[in-house]
């Protein structure tokens, strides 16, 4: 089972983690662990690469980010919740309909589907 | 976990970015990396290992500088250097705006009673518009000044109009402009009478109010935004502060960001 690591997802990485924020939304870390499980451990990535592509959809609008109140008891610092916006969803099924389209098109040639 | 602390705190430091930007960064980097740990101190049975292996996680130092200083805004960079932006307003708001105002009065229409003997005197009792040139250079730069201020905190998302106070007051805006062209073009025709004192007091007052709306619906979000970028640059020094003495800092504790 080959690994794939974060320079292989880089361009798709923002489709993924919209992908993951769809159904709830989720901080940081729980994103992480969320890509790594839908990937089946197969997906290695340079956690503080997240952030980065986090902050910058934020600041398209594509997701929406809140404090969370208080650290309910646990030690630490504050986490910070995402949340896809209406924005992100029309991104979201724009980006997979390109996804599949491109999956369809680049399979056929290469001679395997997804 | 003061290493930790210290390997973000370093990190988020050399990110040009808003002292808001940067503690936020740093609180999420630290609320990831204090799970990370979790995560390794029951792998490892030694703190250091722990550590060393939660750093490693987190990614090349150099590779996540460049990234995250790849998502800051231009305008968050260059934001730092038109601090001034917040003083033209408020020159604009307690100078620029009522001098316009009392001039622009001054010229339309100065007949309130108690103004009409020094009318008289100065116009020669024919009331009419004097659109001098210090008058239009005064509007002009008023407005001028005024509207790339609004422009830069809007953009700087320091005010937030939702749209109902942004109709209610462009409405507000257009309405006082059509009765001041229309006042202007009454006076200029009859320029005598009991119309144009009411009009100037319609109009004397409907300026007194834009300013006033104008002032309190933009001064305290800018003083309050003002305040919190003062906090979060004094936060941001006190911890810098902290952790190049390696001295203990509870990062949880005392970042509080809005």
């Amino acid at each position: 089972m080959s690994i794939i690591n974060g320079n292989k997802v880089r361009g798709h990485l923002d489709t993924m983690i919209l992908s993951m924020l769809e159904d709830r939304p989720a901080h940081g870390f729980e994103l992480l662990r969320q890509l790594e499980a839908a990937g089946d451990g197969r997906l290695k990535m340079k956690e503080g690469s997240l952030y980065p592509a986090l902050y910058r959809l934020e600041e398209a609008g594509y997701v929406k980010a809140e404090w969370e109140d208080g650290t309910s008891g646990r030690r630490g610092a504050r986490r910070r919740y995402y949340k896809l916006t209406k924005k992100g969803h029309r991104l979201l099924a724009a980006n997979r309909k390109e996804w599949t389209e491109f999956v369809e098109v680049v399979g056929a040639i290469v001679g395997a589907t997804a | 976990m003061n290493e930790l602390d210290a390997h973000v705190t370093r990190i988020v430091g050399s990110v040009v970015a808003s002292p808001q930007r940067r503690l936020a960064m740093r609180q999420e980097l630290l609320s990831h990396l204090d799970q990370v740990y979790a995560d390794e101190a029951a792998r490892h049975s030694s703190q250091t290992e722990a550590i060393e292996a939660s750093i490693r996680r987190l990614g090349d130092a150099d590779q996540l500088i460049q990234e995250l200083q790849s998502s800051v805004p231009f305008r968050d960079i260059v934001g730092r250097a038109f601090r001034w932006a917040v003083i033209c307003l408020i020159l604009e708001i307690f100078l620029a705006l009522p001098l316009l105002a009392v001039s622009t009065l001054d010229a339309f229409v100065p007949t309130e009673p108690s103004l009409v003997t020094y009318a008289e005197q100065v116009h020669a009792a024919r009331f009419r518009l004097m659109l001098t040139t210090m008058l239009s250079s005064q509007v002009m730069i008023a407005v001028f000044v005024f509207a790339l201020t609004l422009l830069y905190f809007w953009q700087q998302r320091l005010i937030r109009l939702s749209r109902r106070p942004f109709l209610v007051l462009t409405l507000g805006a257009a309405t006082t402009g059509l009765v001041v062209l229309a006042g202007g073009l009454l006076l200029n025709r009859t320029a005598t009478g009991e119309m144009i004192v009411s009009v100037s007091y319609f109009v004397r007052w409907t300026y007194i109010a834009i300013a006033a709306a104008l002032a309190v619906s933009v001064l305290p979000p800018i003083i309050g935004s003002q305040l919190r970028r003062y906090r979060s640059w004094r936060q941001w020094h006190v911890l810098t502060t902290d952790s190049s003495n390696g001295s203990e800092t509870d990062a949880g504790g005392k970042l509080a960001m809005s």
